[in-house]
């Protein structure tokens, strides 16, 4: 403690170099190498061969074109596509749709599961019964579930007389995105409910028996003592959930096959998937990835943001 | 003591029961609509209680003329093992590669240490729609496409940094005086690492292993795009097959279905408190 | 201690420390899988992955070509474990299967009634063949990734829409030389045309395939018909005094949007003589020739006449067909071939009432269908080219031909085998069938089709939705196929 400048000169380090071993940063840079090159390879560079793919005509349909550079001309052809912005527009709606009702029902059901009670451990069990769905499996159930003709849903609506006759609910365009919501909500609140749960269980009790002694109603106590400590987990659960949810392909695939009726569930994913491997616009879709690809680093840079304080390296 | 207190006890009970009935009610469907025959499934109007219970669509779903058949075998077989292979391959390649690196996360003087550990996050959230292009181009270019091997490089773009993440903070949690004692002992820094911190770190690698192999069973982009054949399809690519076939059998879509989830239902069920963590620390799933 | 509570964010320790309370015995087995993983992975997975050219797919699709059907069965019914698995890739690899006794194809049967042609065709030929099933509306999409270099696909469904893109692409190879004088003679024009591109023959035709018109004769015979009907105004009077609210529609359609959508547009569109899609110069014109009024007749059909299940919208042809079997609709246009599965009472409630006719036409003309015939295509980079060529041959000949128009109700491709005695008496209504094929109109067949249909499709179901009026819907439509043509 006295003269700590002496301290890089003490034996350990030179015991080390002695025995042949190696340095400490040599062994720190060679556990890292493996990942650090295969992230590189299957991540990084991809994303720089689309960058560079999404500034040329690739067509692969019609391999006579050739792949001639075009500047920016994919992304403005983009722009002024209908149906980029309608695709756009239908991955918003979902996102902020299904979000929304996620952080209504998680923050419902958390509140529930971080009460005592016999059975609580089984009621979250519960949970992790749709969270554990294969979502290809999710798409599969609901499918049955909406058919048309024997679906348990039209039969109930029809039996409780909310229905005159049976729908079918995926041919119409604003059913369809609602009720794929339904579907995907369904699975994914789960998700929501043990991030806030996580998030509540470190509130002490002390705070509401405090709030108790000064009279407080319950719902004072939520939105006085629960929600403000939640804020922080809100925030950072509602960030990983838009990412989450702006991604979605899988279920509308299962659902649809093709993101109809006319186009209404095409989401930008969707939109993507039909320019590049439909079509065969590689350049085209390239750029739209990319375009997807910054919208979803701002929001991860929002999120990193978001946990930064609590990042402990 | 009692927690939370912000609910009375009708409350309770009342979100209680809406909770049960909203999370249970449609796998509760599920299971009813695997245990009966198609006609019973397709009987107007539709009955809640099946009349009619077998459970043949459990053993005609391994049978080839069932689900679909490719040379003999039935596909849903084949999806099935391509499913189980891709997923211990990427758990295996992630965990390994990943557990290495958040080790030097944790323990060594890594430049930019910070930055990078985020830039690792990030490139977890990333969509598959990001790099399909280029990876498909690239795995064509390599003979991956169609085969397992490219299944799990691709599915070790999300995996692999998911483990770093998680890692690199649970080695940070394990106390670092054990292992300089055992380097006073005599052993390797390595050997430290292999002897002292990893047997520490087994519950956090339990966990991240099977958030891994949760996540790879799961994934259905990728899979659409890079396999052709049923020398990779994997279970989540077949069902989705399945549902659009012509003459679609619902009892046994809905049993292939409910088949494809059991692994990561019992999963997630044994290993609840391992589910929450990965969940909580952003792991990405559905 | 408050303080620390009150900040209540997501702390990864705290999350960490709740994992390590969990056992820690459960988690030794979890590792063992992992660590059993990494053992299996290198020795499996590399076989799949670079299948050598003799072994080809054959490696971790198929079990050995001299392992009967009966070990076949065995083997799949075994649990799928990882040592299983890793032994049977083992075995594939190692035993000696010549590259032309495995076939890899890419098609739809996925109804597997085409199953026991196959079979016949490994019988015949010692060659087995590897199959790959998926929907039609899936297929185009998956010949593109194959075509991209995904998976060992050597001969590929082709429908009559995409042989142009192929063709001009360089995908396939050019088969005019292959395919010998007599069986070209054979083959009417609608077949071998579906496989023609500037003159040239890119395919082996599979059948031939139009649009018919299905009824429910006993529900046309209560409403008081005695025969269909034969043109578009005697088809919506008949569906619409067949129509009884809650239990019986006049009729169902596949109009989803797909490309099943197109072929009923098409085929309503043609009952007007002076019909065009695309002028001859590929500039869209239908929306000023025919395909409005075609498009109308579609939403009157659903809204004014209300003689069409909604639940067309969201059917395909199987959806459609399955529906028709309720016996519950009267009438329908669905492809050939849905004759045997309709009348066959252990799946149909209709049977045995469903007959076929001739599409309705109108004053002008007789009868309007489209032409949905399908052929077999070889990719330029199959590995098993000697072999794709004698499966296709097999196709073609009147041993599949004839057996396949019985069993899944395929128009045969031979003209020879319409007077086939046999055919005439085991196929019901069989000589209708060969009728219809006068009547046939042709989507387009120009690269990039597949674009320009999802548009057409679009508009159509925005239309059909109610959305917008057909003249807006047909009018954007063409505008926007016109402009297809420029993207990037």
């Amino acid at each position: 403690m006295a003269r700590p400048a002496v301290l890089p000169y003490t034996k350990p380090v030179r015991r080390r170099e002695r025995n042949g071993e190696l340095s400490e940063r040599a062994l720190g840079l060679i556990l890292l190498a493996p990942m650090v090159l295969m992230l590189l390879l299957v991540v990084g560079y991809p994303l720089i061969d689309s960058l560079w793919l999404s500034l040329h005509r690739a067509n692969l349909a019609s391999p006579e074109q050739g792949q001639p550079f075009i500047y920016l001309g994919n992304y403005i052809h983009a722009f002024g596509q209908p149906a980029f912005w309608y695709a756009i527009q239908r991955t918003l709606y979902f996102t902020v749709i299904s979000v929304a009702i996620e952080l209504g029902l998680g923050l419902l059901f958390a509140v529930l599961l971080n009460e005592r009670f016999r059975g609580n451990l089984g009621a979250r069990l519960a949970m992790i019964l749709p969270w554990a769905l294969l979502t290809v499996s999710n798409g599969v159930l609901w499918a049955w579930i909406l058919n048309p003709t024997y679906g348990i849903f039209n039969a109930t609506l029809v039996n409780l007389g909310v229905l005159q006759a049976p729908k079918s609910w995926l041919s119409d365009t604003f059913w369809t995105m609602n009720m794929i919501i339904l579907a995907d909500v369904w699975k994914t609140v789960p998700n929501m409910t043990l991030l806030l749960l996580a998030g509540l269980q470190p509130i002490s009790a002390d705070l509401y028996e405090a709030a108790d002694v000064d009279g407080a109603t319950r719902w004072q106590k939520f939105t006085g003592i629960t929600l403000p400590l939640l804020r922080p987990v809100i925030l950072v659960a509602v960030a990983l959930r838009t990412i989450g949810a702006f991604r979605v392909f899988d279920i509308i695939y299962v659902l649809t096959g093709n993101g109809g009726p006319a186009d209404s569930t095409k989401v930008i994913s969707f939109y993507d998937y039909d320019q590049a491997f439909h079509y065969l616009f590689f350049g085209y879709g390239a750029a739209i990835s990319w375009l997807i690809t910054a919208f979803m680093l701002v929001l991860i840079v929002l999120y990193t943001r978001l946990l930064r304080s609590e990042v402990e390296v | 003591m009692r927690r939370g207190n912000l609910l009375s006890p009708t409350m309770r009970w009342t979100l209680l029961l809406l909770y049960l009935v909203y999370t249970l009610l449609p796998i509760i469907w599920l299971f009813l609509s695997t245990i009966q025959t198609e006609a019973s499934l397709l009987t107007l109007p539709t009955q809640i209680i099946p009349s009619d219970i077998t459970f043949r669509n459990y053993t005609d779903i391994f049978k080839p003329a069932a689900f679909g058949q490719n040379s003999g075998e039935s596909t849903f077989i084949l999806a099935l093992r391509n499913s189980v292979l891709v997923c211990l391959g990427t758990t295996a390649i992630s965990m390994i590669f990943g557990t290495l690196a958040a080790y030097a996360f944790a323990r060594f003087n890594i430049p930019h240490k910070r930055t990078l550990l985020l830039v690792v996050l990030g490139s977890q959230l990333l969509p598959a729609v990001s790099i399909i292009i280029p990876l498909f181009r690239m795995f064509k270019t390599a003979g991956l496409l169609d085969s397992l091997m490219g299944l799990i490089l691709a599915y070790s773009t999300f995996s692999m940094p998911f483990v770093v993440w998680i890692m690199a903070g649970y080695f940070q949690s394990v106390p670092r005086e054990l292992e300089e004692a055992a380097r006073i002992d005599g052993a390797s820094r390595f050997q430290a690492f292999l002897r002292v911190a990893l047997p520490l770190a087994l519950p956090g690698l339990g966990a991240t292993a099977i958030f891994t192999l949760l996540n790879a069973w799961d994934e259905f982009f990728f899979a659409l795009i890079f396999t052709s054949t049923y020398a990779s399809k994997t279970l989540p690519v077949a069902l989705a097959e399945f549902i659009g076939r012509h003459s679609v059998n619902w009892g046994l879509l809905v049993t292939g279905g409910f088949i494809a989830s059991l692994p990561p239902i019992i999963l997630s069920l044994a290993f609840y408190r391992y589910i929450v963590s990965g969940v909580s620390a952003g792991g990405l799933k559905g | 201690m408050f303080q620390d509570n009150e900040r209540g964010k997501i702390r990864r320790r705290s999350i960490l420390r709740t994992v390590s309370r969990a056992g820690r015995v459960a988690l030794l087995g979890c590792i063992l899988v992992a660590c059993g993983g990494t053992a299996a992975t290198p020795t499996t997975v590399p076989a799949t992955a670079a299948p050598t050219a003799t072994a080809a797919a054959a490696a971790p699709t198929a079990t050995t070509a001299t392992s009967g059907a009966a070990t076949a069965t065995t083997a799949a019914t075994s649990a799928p474990t990882v040592a299983s698995a890793a032994t049977a890739t083992t075995e594939a690899t190692s035993a000696p299967v010549a590259g032309d006794q495995v076939v890899n194809m890419l098609w739809t049967d996925t109804s597997n009634l085409r199953q026991p042609l196959i079979a016949d065709f490994t019988k015949a030929t010692g060659i087995k063949v590897n199959q790959v099933q998926v929907q039609y509306n899936e297929l185009l999409d998956k010949i593109n990734t194959s075509v991209q270099g995904g998976g060992d696909v050597d001969v590929v469904e082709m429908d009559t829409i995409w042989t142009a893109q192929f063709a001009s692409a360089g995908w396939i190879d050019d088969l005019s030389t292959q395919i010998d004088d007599p069986l070209k003679k054979d083959i009417p024009a609608s077949a071998l045309g579906a496989v023609t591109y500037q003159g040239k023959i890119y395919g082996m035709p599979w059948y031939n395939s139009a649009k018919h018109l299905f009824y429910n004769a006993k529900l046309l015979k209560d409403a008081g018909f005695s025969s269909p009907p034969t043109t578009l105004d005697e088809f919506t009077q008949q569906a619409q005094a067949t129509t009884k609210p809650g239990h019986q529609w006049g009729s169902v359609w596949g109009w989803k949007q797909a490309e099943g959508l197109v072929c009923d547009w098409v085929a309503i569109m043609f009952t007007n003589k002076d019909a065009q899609i695309l002028d001859e110069n590929g500039k869209a014109v239908f929306n000023t020739h025919g395909g409005t009024e075609a498009l109308q007749w579609m939403v009157d059909m659903l809204y004014k006449y209300k003689a069409a299940d909604p639940a067309s919208l969201e059917y395909t042809e199987a959806d459609v067909q399955k529906a028709f079997q309720t016996g519950t609709y009267a009438l329908t246009y669905n492809w050939e071939g849905d004759l045997p599965a309709d009348n066959d009472p252990t799946q149909s409630k209709a049977a045995p009432n469903v007959r076929v006719a001739l599409l309705p036409g109108s004053k002008d003309v007789r009868s309007s269908s489209v032409n949905g015939s399908e052929g077999w295509a070889i990719l330029k980079q199959a590995k098993h080219k000697e072999a794709a060529w004698k499966l296709l041959q097999y196709m073609a000949s009147p041993a599949w031909q004839k057996k396949s128009a019985i069993i899944a109700g395929d128009y045969p491709i031979l003209s020879s085998l319409y007077s086939d005695p046999d055919l005439q008496k085991q196929v019901q209504d069989f000589s209708v069938y060969g009728e219809q094929f006068k009547y046939l109109a042709i989507r387009p067949q120009v690269p990039g089709y597949a674009q320009k249909s999802d548009i057409i499709q679009k508009h159509l179901h925005e239309a059909l939705l109610g959305k917008v009026s057909p003249k807006d819907a047909m009018d954007a439509a063409a505008a926007e196929v016109n402009n297809a043509s420029n993207a990037p």
